[in-house]
């Protein structure tokens, strides 16, 4: 199969700080160059049967098949994390760098030093979904190859110097804080938020499953405060501090959490209590759902 | 202990289509960098207390500290590599058409490895002595910490993009051509003469049999492959055998203790090799008790263990 190199997704003259210059030559040489290297390589490994070459060849054609596939992904993402939404980040993206960063800054600081710490050398600055705790990480990549295994990249920033040394020169720290004016945080957001459908499905609990369980509410702090019922039985618990409360629930016990909608907030809750070594899913249909079911609530107090 | 900056070795205003402003930015961001960047890394190692400290610490240090001083020596070499007319000198033509078959092959494969790197990834090609063998090879390294072990690079192309990038964008290969017009073939060629000064490991003396000859375990196999008239003798010793229970395919064991029984059917006309486990004492003794006799004998250099490691087909005896 023969894969084809997507279009820029913006128009490269609209960028605040990165030339249409530098984005064009990035995105037909070095993106495009991946997928027409990718397809060699694969027509390479299809005329030649694995078991007729030598393991030294085979060994060649892996690398570079994974290189060119992996630059091709990584460039994908780089483009799709850039456009000309200024639009601020969505509170829910803003709870989840927290939860794992302890808050937005401090996420930033670490993605952009990362970044800078590249600088001069060669590699990528992924932003990545870790499904196995529900947590997000920046990780480094010092080349194509590197990637957390089973990991979600949601944001990258490729730091090989075809991404700025036409416009920056060396000045690697002024290039990573142009790629963070230019970020378009709608789509992150929406990336985050597959990611974690993708990954919990099989955490769901329905309004049945309630009575059984230990029920707790994790709507944002922000959503709670403006809320004025609470799912019959159930407690607040802030979804941006998981580590501080997961200690004090019933050990051995089923927990189910909710947040208003049964998306990402309630499902990453449920996928780091997990992580925790807790029994928890969550409500699906959240909050809303249960209230238009007719289920009961108890006023918030 | 600190390392001080050398001087960039090539004159910047001097070079056909390489600009100054890439050769500065160069030398005194990437090459200045890696330099500042060893240095810092040497103040925390000095000062580090290495039985307290968690090893993804020093992991990480080390790692950062190869990378650094890699840079900061493959710069060296590529300022030095450049500067000159690009026309090939004499000298260095007759050694790379020894190690290469032509000036032209050494060419393509360099300028093909760098090619080959351009297009969004990095590395170094490097021209490199491997005295092991006496001989060059061009080496291809993905970043800054890959090297051949023990190797002396005599010239140094940086295919990281901040080498070209300001003043050839992705066309990689354009600034592979210019640096060849570049290279400066003289200062090479001296390069060359020192590092064939180095030599490689030394090899395990026996100066208890000093005057007996070995013989190369691959010399041996092509003697057999080609029908020479050889008589090639497995002498390890009865226990080794048996702890083995593998002989090698065409070569007849025999029993190092009981050489008189079996002298006798060996000829004079031809030579014989004997070999023990290692190409250790066994085997030189016995060539000894063989030449005492009035045969042409020598002992094969690395033994039984030789021929597997060169791949020669071997037998079981269980």
């Amino acid at each position: 199969m023969s894969a084809q190199p997507a279009e820029l997704p913006f128009d490269p003259t609209t960028l605040t700080g990165l030339s249409e210059k530098l984005l064009r030559s990035h995105h037909q040489n070095n993106y495009a160059g991946a997928v027409k290297r990718l397809n060699a390589i694969r027509a390479k490994l299809r005329e030649a049967p694995a078991a007729g070459i030598g393991g030294f060849e085979l060994n060649g054609l892996k690398r570079e098949e994974l290189i060119a596939t992996n630059s091709m992904l990584l460039h994908e993402l780089y483009f799709d994390s850039l456009g000309t939404d200024r639009k601020a980040m969505a509170p829910a993206m803003e709870l989840a760098l927290a939860a794992s960063f302890g808050s937005v800054e401090r996420w930033r600081e670490e993605f952009v030093a990362v970044g800078k710490a590249l600088g001069g050398g060669s590699g990528w600055v992924i932003l990545t979904f870790q499904p196995r705790e529900g947590t997000l990480v920046n990780q480094w990549a010092a080349d194509h190859t590197c990637a957390i295994a089973g990991g979600m990249p949601l944001l990258a920033l490729d730091m090989y110097e075809h991404a700025y040394h036409i416009d920056f020169g060396a000045a690697a720290g002024a290039y990573v804080d142009a790629f963070m004016a230019n970020v378009d945080w709608s789509r992150l957001y929406a990336r985050y938020q597959k990611a974690v459908e993708q990954c919990s499905e099989a955490l769901t609990a329905s309004h049945d499953d309630v009575a059984k369980a230990h029920l707790v509410d994790v709507r944002r702090a922000g959503a709670f405060e403006q809320a004025d019922a609470l799912i019959e039985g159930a407690e607040w618990r802030d979804p941006g501090q998981v580590d501080a409360w997961a200690s004090q629930l019933p050990p051995g016990k089923d927990v189910v959490v909710y947040c208003v909608y049964g998306h990402e907030v309630g499902r990453a809750t449920a996928m780091r209590l997990r992580a925790a070594g807790i029994k928890a899913r969550f409500l699906r249909g959240g909050f809303d759902g249960w209230k238009a079911a007719g289920r009961p609530l108890s006023p918030k107090r | 202990m600190r390392y001080t900056l050398k001087q960039i070795h090539c004159r910047p205003w001097t070079l056909p289509y390489l600009s100054v402003k890439l050769i500065e930015s160069h030398y005194e961001n990437n090459y200045g960098e890696a330099l500042r960047r060893l240095n810092a890394i040497a103040v925390q190692l000095e000062s580090l207390d290495f039985e307290n400290t968690p090893r993804h610490v020093l992991n990480g240090l080390k790692r950062e500290e190869l990378a650094a001083l890699n840079s900061t020596l493959l710069h060296e070499l590529y300022f030095a590599s450049i500067g000159g007319d690009g026309q090939p000198t004499k000298g260095m033509s007759d050694i790379l058409a020894r190690d290469f078959g032509s000036l032209d092959r050494w060419r393509a494969e360099f300028r093909a490895i760098g090619y080959a790197l351009g297009g969004g990834g990095s590395g170094w090609v490097l021209l490199t002595y491997i005295p092991r063998d006496g001989r060059l090879i061009n080496q291809c390294a993905s970043d800054y910490s890959q090297c051949v072990a023990g190797s002396v690079p005599i010239l140094a192309l940086d295919m990281y993009e901040h080498a070209y990038h300001m003043d050839f964008g992705a066309n990689a290969r354009a600034y592979v051509d210019v640096f060849l017009r570049n290279v400066d073939w003289p200062a090479l060629e001296r390069r060359y003469e020192d590092a064939a000064k180095v030599t490689g490991l030394r090899p395990l003396e026996q100066p208890e049999f000093g005057d007996v000859q070995g013989i190369g375990v691959e010399e041996v196999k092509e003697m057999i492959a080609t029908g020479k008239p050889v008589q090639v003798i497995d002498v390890r010793p009865r226990a080794a055998v048996s702890r083995g229970q593998d002989v090698a395919e065409g070569i007849e064991w025999r029993d190092p203790e009981l050489i008189q029984q079996w002298i006798g059917e060996l000829s004079k006309a031809d030579p014989v090799v004997v070999y023990c486990s290692y190409g250790f004492h066994i085997g030189c003794k016995t060539a000894i008790k063989l030449r005492d006799a009035g045969f042409d004998a020598k002992y094969m250099n690395s033994g039984h263990s030789g021929l597997k490691a060169i791949g020669h087909p071997i037998k079981t005896t269980a």
